[in-house]
């Protein structure tokens, strides 16, 4: 119901008549979106309530924590970058050999669409390669990176 | 010499080896060359090519086996001279220096014939075999385990020895026969004419529509033996049909390739699943629910559950790292490749089995089914 409802205001408030193809491209951008912007909202009404000097996610932020070596985790991935391709918008590959999809939103309309799957991996990759849990800040600026792409 | 038949020519020329036999002999030598060129010097990725080769082989045969009872004349079994007392005469007339005439095959000539088709049944029969012991392909699948391979293979070059070494008697009595005893027998292999005495009563010719038979039966033989598959069975089963596969595929194959359950026992399979926040250098921890799926496909489905070479020759041995890589059998069947092979795309890596199995996923990783990507 939300996403109708979303996507009636958006024509309302553009006021274009898109044919049936577009409206489709258009549902699923936004169904991925929406779920990645739901996401966003409720770290952001998480990180406000823990943080009184939060002021917004930042993606330069988020650039940096997707290619910064830490060296913290697991040798054998010191960053996010040792499997995932430096620029999102290209596919990176597994350490086994594996492609994986490319991390921007905007290529890849898939993405952050399973709140469970955005848990998994946030879960697993933090402690491999940060070696600790990350931070809703640390989450908040990487989503806001990957959709700003 | 000449005077007492005078009205009657001393020789004649006659069409001994009708076409499909002299067909039939010059496909056999380039099949059977290929199949031990194939067999003996070609590496794994060539199997499909030796299989190929083997089916045509049983074509040829069985081709041959009809025709020997519908054929023309001296294309028959009852033709060979197969009896002692004929070899004892051949060779004493040869140590005399007599003349030999024989249309056909002479004595020791039709004892080589027999040689080579029971050499070459052998050959077919142990191929057959290992293909169902060793590649569970064809109907001999459910009567064979993987540990009889070890025979069936030693067999197989057994024989291929015994052949090469019968091939190289045939090729130089022929060569001698045409030397030193003028009898023209490679002309006679291509054109089939022979110099016969001229009192020779005229040859039987092929039945009428054997040649028709002698297609149709070696056709259907070939197509029967290359087409049969029999993969379910007490030996191996598709394990995407197994309950909880879909939690193995979705929570393991976003990082590698799907790796079969007979690659590890249940032991391995079980250590593992205990320790995968620190999953070969990455931490791959699954929520309670996935884990405990996971868990019981495991025990479910396993390197007990199979008798393939994998399940065998990977399955049961060990590592220290725990890797399949570094296996004994592994680092033995691929020590062969160059390392930048599993360096460059598309494989990137020897953890990544299917880019040159295109079976690895099945668990079944048959010889034939290996395909090196061109790099």
């Amino acid at each position: 119901m939300k996403l109708i409802t979303s996507k009636i205001a958006t024509r309302k408030k553009t006021g274009r008549r898109l044919p049936y193809t577009g409206l489709l491209t258009l549902l699923v951008l936004f169904s991925g979106m929406s779920n990645a912007n739901e996401y966003l909202d409720q770290l952001h009404q998480q990180t406000k309530q823990s943080d009184i000097g939060f002021s917004g996610f930042s993606a330069t932020r988020g650039e940096s924590l997707f290619v910064t070596q830490f060296g913290t985790g697991k040798p054998n991935t010191p960053a996010c970058t040792s499997c995932h391709d430096k620029n999102p918008t290209l596919p990176g590959k597994t350490r086994a050999g594996k492609p994986i999809e490319p991390m921007a939103i905007s290529v890849n309309p898939q993405r952050y669409t399973d709140t469970a799957k955005i848990n998994k991996w946030f879960g697993r990759n933090c402690r491999s390669v940060l070696g600790r849990e990350c931070t809703l800040i640390e989450k908040g600026d990487f989503l806001t990176y990957m959709i700003s792409l | 010499m000449t005077d007492q038949n005078a009205d009657q020519p001393l020789k004649k020329q006659v069409s001994v080896w009708d076409l499909p036999v002299r067909i039939f002999h010059i496909s056999l030598i380039i099949v059977v060359l290929a199949l031990l060129t194939t067999g003996f010097f070609a590496p794994a990725w060539w199997f499909s090519i030796h299989e190929l080769l083997g089916y045509a082989l049983v074509g040829l045969m069985s081709f041959r086996i009809v025709w020997a009872w519908v054929g023309s004349e001296y294309s028959r079994f009852n033709r060979l001279k197969l009896s002692i007392k004929s070899l004892r005469s051949w060779f004493s007339k040869m140590l005399n220096s007599e003349s030999v005439d024989d249309i056909g095959h002479n004595p020791p000539g039709s004892w080589m014939i027999i040689t080579f088709f029971i050499l070459l049944i052998i050959m077919i029969l142990t191929g057959y075999f290992i293909q169902g012991s060793e590649n569970l392909t064809g109907l001999t699948t459910v009567i064979t385990r993987y540990s009889h391979s070890v025979i069936l293979v030693w067999l197989h070059k057994v024989t291929a020895w015994i052949l090469l070494i019968a091939i190289a008697l045939h090729v130089f009595s022929v060569i001698l026969h045409d030397v030193i005893l003028k009898h023209a027998l490679i002309k006679s292999m291509i054109t089939g004419y022979k110099q016969v005495p001229g009192n020779t009563p005229p040859l039987t010719r092929p039945k009428p529509f054997g040649i028709f038979w002698a297609l149709a039966v070696a056709l259907s033989i070939t197509l029967f033996i290359a087409n049969t598959h029999t993969e379910n069975s007490d030996r191996w089963y598709d394990i995407s049909l197994s309950k909880q596969y879909d939690t193995y595929a979705n929570e393991c194959s976003d990082c590698h390739f799907l790796y079969h359950p007979s690659l590890n026992t249940k032991r391995q399979w079980s250590a593992m699943l205990s320790s995968l926040e620190n999953h070969y250098g990455e931490d791959a921890s699954l929520s309670p629910e996935s884990l405990e799926h996971l868990i019981k496909f495991f025990n479910d489905n396993n390197q007990s559950h199979f008798d393939t070479r994998i399940s065998v020759e990977i399955g049961q041995s060990e590592s220290s790292s725990g890797r399949i890589t570094d296996r004994k059998f592994w680092t033995e069947t691929h020590s062969n490749l160059d390392d930048s092979l599993f360096k460059t795309p598309p494989v990137y890596s020897p953890a990544n089995c299917d880019a040159c199995h295109l079976d690895a996923e099945s668990g079944l990783f048959r010889d034939q089914n290996i395909v090196l990507p061109n790099t």
